[in-house]
């Protein structure tokens, strides 16, 4: 078995151990397969070759021979690089999901949730190295039954329409792109000599109208999950219901299925499809930039405007992908790496206050049955939800401020390189788009500042001052980590990428912390150096505590 | 010492050990007295200003241009056979640059070290990390001017415009600071997004971003025609953001909220400096053709005469130098615009001691008077010129000092400002012989010149002259005299600074001869040994005849003398009033900033919150809407299905139908799954259409 295999089903077997396992060992086993993953994904980004071309590390055998399905899998530049950016964020995941029963209140469900996290993980992984159709459409499929079941039972308020919407929308997607796969197979050669192995199709000439049609197929499945506008509806509310570290997956990685499978089909197998579709791809990318900074702009609540905001950096991959120069390809797969770990880093950010003050509002909505979804008191409505936490929270306002500018494009951060690449490349092929592509730059740019200016600056919101002061450097130290560093890699050198840490103590203080605001529930909990609210000590509560 | 690149590697990072420093170890884990992130910084600049003191400075008359680039090419973004290859470059230009860059960085950081002790009577709470920032920003400006390429030199501008936005808002309690430094922050990168784009279109056709190769690119002919021209607008789009110039100035005044050594130091001396400094490297390489040229011409001297007519009605002594600093700035412009690119980066030396000096002297100033009213329990605005007066005998030295600064920016002789203003208006006056239908070049710089003159000595006059407090309003008035009667001249740790400021202001370093440019104007105007030959060619412009010289010294400085006299008049000896002009219209529209500031508030920031939340509502109304109308749809034809079958079911059914109708009862049962969430529901329908497909498929291609 070689290291590819070892990759994907490492957490596989992680599934199966879970299964047999006490419960309460379930996450330290979670932890354990995502980090023999994370080794493995190292041991291929170092043995990885940068030099020569082509696919490495291959395993090929047959699968089901009688329609030549084969289970094939290999890695080239843009595979190692969203290997690596899975096999890290998965470990961040499990991290930040370290106390996911208590934040989501599902006490004794560690183990599905483990279990389910996993195969996430297992399908994203053999996802990014697939060189079968077959095998890339099983593992593209995998991914979507634990992220459903992730969404609809751990996440938030209205967690179940969101689950749907997310699984039907995407499902719908990938019925196209089925069609397509299996059209390709048997356009591919006359029987006996067809084919799913991508290298071999890529290697095909077929007629100009034949791969239009299968570039739409692919498209639609694709564009459904990158997501591209106008399919991106169901992003927001997947963002939002969603717990944190699954949060964290979907903007990190689930997204990147979307743009990678552009890049590996759409372009690699289908790259003489008509000038048009890049036209129109490349169009979509500018509306994505900019239409989704201005959604950005405009979101109250902080989780859905860091899920506008990956809208907006989407946009920067298709456009660097439509471009299809060298800087721009790589510009793109550089922003998808970039993208994973700041998106990552921005939802962990938002957990850290969402766990701590019971919301999220940048500035508390005006619509009631919001704000009663939302256990918000109704007196709050258009009041702001926070206010200077740079003064309550100084380290992690510090981390969040990497983020935020490493995400505007701030250069010295990562952000920046896939911006400059993917609108050096894009200049060389749509000049005009490239120019208009900047307006939502700038747009980014603003809405970051004004959300800092909102949140952070100013004066301390009444009651701000009990939120964090005493517990900030420890949690927020492990809330987020920013590394900016220049390490040179591959083809697409990672020119510095905050790497996103988590909120595993953040959740074990949830409930010591006073809300910010107003508190949905205020959860008795054992906390460190003090001794357990236990049965018996609740009957003198009134004297312990008001 | 011998010009290496470990050298220059010591001077680039020495300041951002400090800020790592800084920001990772002081405070945190290392106790300390409060002075301990103020030493780090000192060091941090005071290391690379020896360094170029003994190693670069006894170079400057070498012509050779130090290309350092580290041994295997420092390919930072590779792209296989393209490649960004970055290092450090060391000309004329850059070495005379770096002993201001550093020499300045240095007073500013001594300055501060007592400046920003207090704040409002208690101990500053964030000492250490103002001297953070302002390390960080001392590394992004040696960045920019080592590079040897636009890569690194955009990194360092985006850097320095981080460090604006951080410490303009660094007294972030107040809502006008914060608005501040996101007015600064944006107007800035609306210019860095252009810019960017200009660099793209030198990177397509020139496939290189290092300077040496874009001249040699440019000469070559890779790029030409209208998309030159292009280029060099959008490159100057970057300039003009940074740099405030017309119409991207605003920003500038506005980021006067700040901490005065940070006005002085960013605002004044390196960072809106940088954008000359920008253009003048792109004049130098060929980027700017004749057409861009005009433009930056006409924007630079334009930028000069309109700052300086904002500045003659502000009361704020920040904002006045604030103005003064764009008008400055646009002199600098308008001598890169006529090709005399030496004239613009003396003039940019010189401003950037001149001015900083200024500036400090303005804190020096509002320290004193800061600390008067606080004492007295004043709430009186201690930038507020009106709330001044007389304090040249209460701060002789800051007074001295200034007093010599203001002489340099006016341009009266025997100053650096004569020699450098001189230079450029002598530049502007040769040009326009040449091209007579360009005389409005030549108006605006002298014209801005008499205002100059003017409201400099306007605010020296409301400032030091008279009787403390004799222009105070409002009922603190009385108090505030008082307050102003015990103010005492700043510590040596803030007039040591001023002082040597103020001998750089002098003509004396600059030239033995007080009305030539001596020889500074030798090494700025030396080959630059990476640049083609031909490139030399917009030099040519810059020296006129003798003669032309001749008349631009009597015209400067007799219209610089009628500016002070004027101002005399009117401030000094009173013999003129200023209050029918202050009823005028025009002085309203003066105060209004010409309207530039509303204008730019209703169209850019309201309308963009505005198309925020039009999109916002149309994704969720339209899109998603369509999306869920779309589900109702599919599920009411369920509904509308099943409740088919259940008429049929009640009022045809008989026993010979029943079959039918269970069929269909089953079909909508069927449907109904879709629906219910059950995942093997789903996925038995995915993989019974994938075989039902593959077949199917099959069976039409065989």
């Amino acid at each position: 078995m070689g290291l590819l295999s070892l990759l994907w089903l490492a957490p596989v077997v992680g599934m199966v151990v879970i299964l047999l396992a006490p419960r309460r060992w379930s996450r330290a086993i979670a932890l354990l397969a995502t980090l023999v993953s994370l080794g493995v994904a190292l041991a291929i980004g170092v043995g990885f070759q940068t030099q020569s071309g082509g696919l490495q590390f291959v395993e090929r055998a047959a699968w089901i021979p009688a329609f030549h399905i084969e289970y094939f899998l290999g890695v080239d530049g843009l595979s190692v690089a969203l290997v690596l950016l899975t096999a890290v964020i998965s470990v961040i995941g499990v991290i930040a999901s370290w106390r996911i029963e208590e934040e989501s209140h599902r006490s004794g469900t560690e183990k599905s949730y483990f279990f389910l996290y996993l195969l996430l993980v297992a399908g994203m992984l053999g996802f990014f190295i697939a060189q079968d159709l077959i095998l890339f459409y099983v593992f593209f499929e995998l991914t979507l039954l634990p992220m459903y079941f992730l969404i609809g039972y751990w996440g938030g308020p209205r967690r179940e329409y969101a689950a749907i919407k997310f699984f039907l929308y995407t499902l719908f997607g990938s019925v196209f792109m089925l069609v397509a796969i299996l059209a390709l197979y048997f356009l591919s050669g006359p029987a006996g000599a067809r084919t799913f192995a991508i290298p071999e199709l890529a290697a095909k000439n077929l007629p100009v109208w034949v791969l239009n049609w299968l570039w739409l197929g692919f498209y639609l499945g694709f564009a459904i999950k990158v997501p591209i506008f106008p399919f991106h509806t169901w992003l927001p509310d997947a963002h939002v219901e969603a717990p944190t570290p699954i949060s964290v997956i979907l903007a990190g990685i689930l997204l990147k299925m979307g743009t990678y499978g552009l890049a590996r089909i759409n372009l690699q197998v289908l790259g003489d499809a008509s000038e048009g579709w890049w036209r129109f791809l490349a169009v979509l990318g500018v509306v994505n930039i900019i239409y989704g900074a201005f959604c950005a702009m405009a979101q109250l609540d902080m989780k859905k405007l860091v899920a506008y905001s990956s809208i907006g950096h989407m946009g920067f991959v298709l456009l660097g992908i439509a471009a299809r120069t060298p800087e721009g390809v790589n510009g793109a797969i550089f922003q998808m790496v970039s993208h994973g770990l700041l998106s990552g880093m921005l939802f962990l950010i938002v957990g850290v206050v969402y766990v701590r003050a019971h919301h999220r509002f940048i500035v508390y909505p005006e619509d009631p049955a919001l704000l009663q979804l939302y256990g918000v008191d109704p007196s709050k409505a258009g009041q702001k939800g926070f206010g200077g936490l740079a003064t309550v929270m100084p380290v992690y306002t510090f981390l969040m401020a990497v983020a935020f500018f490493g995400s505007l494009g701030l250069p010295g951060l990562s952000g920046f390189v896939g911006e400059f690449l993917s609108l050096l490349g894009a200049w060389k092929t749509y000049p005009l788009y490239a120019l208009v592509s900047v307006i939502g730059v700038v747009i980014g740019a603003a809405y970051f500042l004004w959300t800092i200016q909102r949140m952070f600056l100013g004066q301390p919101n009444p009651g701000g001052e009990r939120l964090a002061r005493r517990s900030s450097p420890r949690a927020a130290g492990v809330g987020s980590a920013g590394a900016p560093g220049g390490p040179a890699w591959g083809d697409a050198p990672l020119g510095a990428g905050p790497l996103a840490g988590n909120g595993l103590e953040l959740g074990g203080r949830s409930g010591d912390v006073d809300p910010l605001g107003d508190a949905v529930s205020r959860r008795e909990k054992p906390r460190w150096g003090r001794r357990p609210v236990s049965e018996t000590s609740k009957v003198w509560r009134p004297f312990c505590r008001s | 010492m011998e010009l290496s690149g470990t050298l220059l590697a010591i001077v680039l990072f020495a300041p951002l050990v400090a800020f790592l420093i800084q920001i990772l170890l002081v405070g945190r884990w290392v106790r300390g007295p409060r002075v301990a992130g103020a030493v780090v910084s000192l060091l941090g600049v005071g290391v690379p200003f020896f360094l170029v003191l003994v190693g670069v400075v006894p170079h400057l008359f070498e012509p050779t241009a130090v290309l350092w680039v580290p041994q295997a090419p420092l390919r930072w973004i590779d792209l296989g056979p393209l490649s960004f290859q970055v290092g450090l470059m060391v000309d004329n230009t850059t070495k005379v640059l770096l002993f201001m860059v550093t020499l300045v960085c240095l007073m500013i950081h001594l300055f501060s070290v007592e400046y920003m002790k207090v704040r409002d009577g208690e101990p500053e709470p964030y000492y250490s990390r103002f001297f953070a920032y302002l390390s960080l920003f001392t590394f992004a400006m040696i960045l920019l001017t080592l590079s040897d390429n636009l890569l690194t030199l955009f990194i360092g501008w985006e850097l320095m415009g981080l460090c604006s936005y951080l410490l303009i808002g660094f007294y972030y309690e107040r809502k006008s600071a914060q608005d501040a430094a996101i007015k600064a922050f944006l107007t800035t990168r609306v210019g860095d997004v252009l810019l960017l784009i200009g660099l793209a279109i030198v990177w397509a056709s020139v496939g290189s971003l290092r300077l040496p190769e874009v001249a040699q690119g440019v000469q070559a002919g890779a790029i030409k025609g209208w998309l030159l021209t292009l280029a060099g607008l959008f490159l100057f789009a970057g300039a003009v953001g940074k740099s405030a110039q017309f119409p991207l100035h605003t920003w500038l005044p506005d980021a006067m909220e700040g901490p005065t050594p940070v006005s002085a130091l960013i605002h004044a001396a390196t960072m809106v400096a940088a954008g000359v400094y920008l253009a003048a490297r792109m004049l130098q390489v060929g980027l700017f053709d004749e057409r861009t040229l005009l433009v930056v011409a006409y924007v630079g001297g334009f930028t000069a005469l309109f700052a300086a007519s904002i500045a003659l009605v502000q009361t704020d002594i920040k904002r006045v130098l604030a103005y003064s600093t764009v008008s400055q700035l646009g002199y600098m412009m308008l001598a890169v615009g006529v090709g005399n690119y030496t004239a613009a980066l003396f003039h940019l030396l010189t401003h950037a001691f001149f001015k900083a000096c200024l500036f400090l002297g303005s804190g020096s100033v509002i320290h004193a008077l800061h600390e008067a009213f606080h004492r007295h329990h004043l709430h009186a605005d201690a930038q507020d010129m009106r709330n001044m007066g007389g304090l040249r005998r209460r701060m002789p030295l800051t007074f001295g000092t200034f007093l010599i600064a203001t002489l340099a920016i006016s341009g009266i002789p025997l100053t650096a400002g004569f020699l450098s203003k001189d230079a450029i208006l002598a530049g502007s006056l040769a040009y326009v012989l040449e091209h007579p239908q360009h005389l409005m070049l030549a108006v605006f710089g002298f014209i801005a010149a008499a205002m100059t003159a003017f409201y400099m000595f306007r605010l020296v006059f409301w400032t030091f002259a008279g009787t403390p407090g004799g222009r105070a309003l409002g009922p603190e008035a009385d108090a505030v005299r008082g307050a102003l009667a015990e103010v005492r001249e700043s510590s040596w740790v803030m007039t040591v600074p001023l002082a040597v400021l103020a001998f750089f202001a002098l003509w004396i370093f600059w030239s033995l001869h007080p009305a030539s440019e001596g020889w500074i104007a030798e090494v700025l105007s030396g080959a630059e040994g990476w640049l083609p030959e031909a490139a030399h060619r917009a030099e040519a412009h810059g020296h006129g005849p003798a003669s032309v010289h001749l008349w631009t010294m009597v015209l400067s400085v007799g219209l610089a003398l009628l500016g002070v006299l004027v101002a005399a008049l009117f401030y000094l000896y009173r013999r003129w009033s200023t209050e029918r002009f202050a009823q005028g219209q025009f002085a309203r529209v003066l105060e209004a900033k010409y309207g530039l500031d509303a204008l730019y508030d209703w169209a850019f920031v309201r309308n963009a919150h505005r198309l925020s939340q039009w999109s916002g509502r149309f994704d969720l109304r339209v899109i998603d809407g369509a999306v869920n109308g779309l589900a109702y749809l599919v599920v009411g034809a369920r509904h509308s299905f099943t409740w088919v079958t259940g008429a049929i079911d009640r009022y045809v059914v008989d026993g010979a139908v029943n079959g039918v109708a269970w069929l269909l009862r089953q079909l909508g049962a069927g449907f109904r799954q879709l629906q219910t969430g059950y995942i093997q529901g789903y996925l038995l329908v995915v993989f019974s259409g994938l075989v039902a497909l593959a077949f199917l498929i099959s069976a039409a291609f065989r």
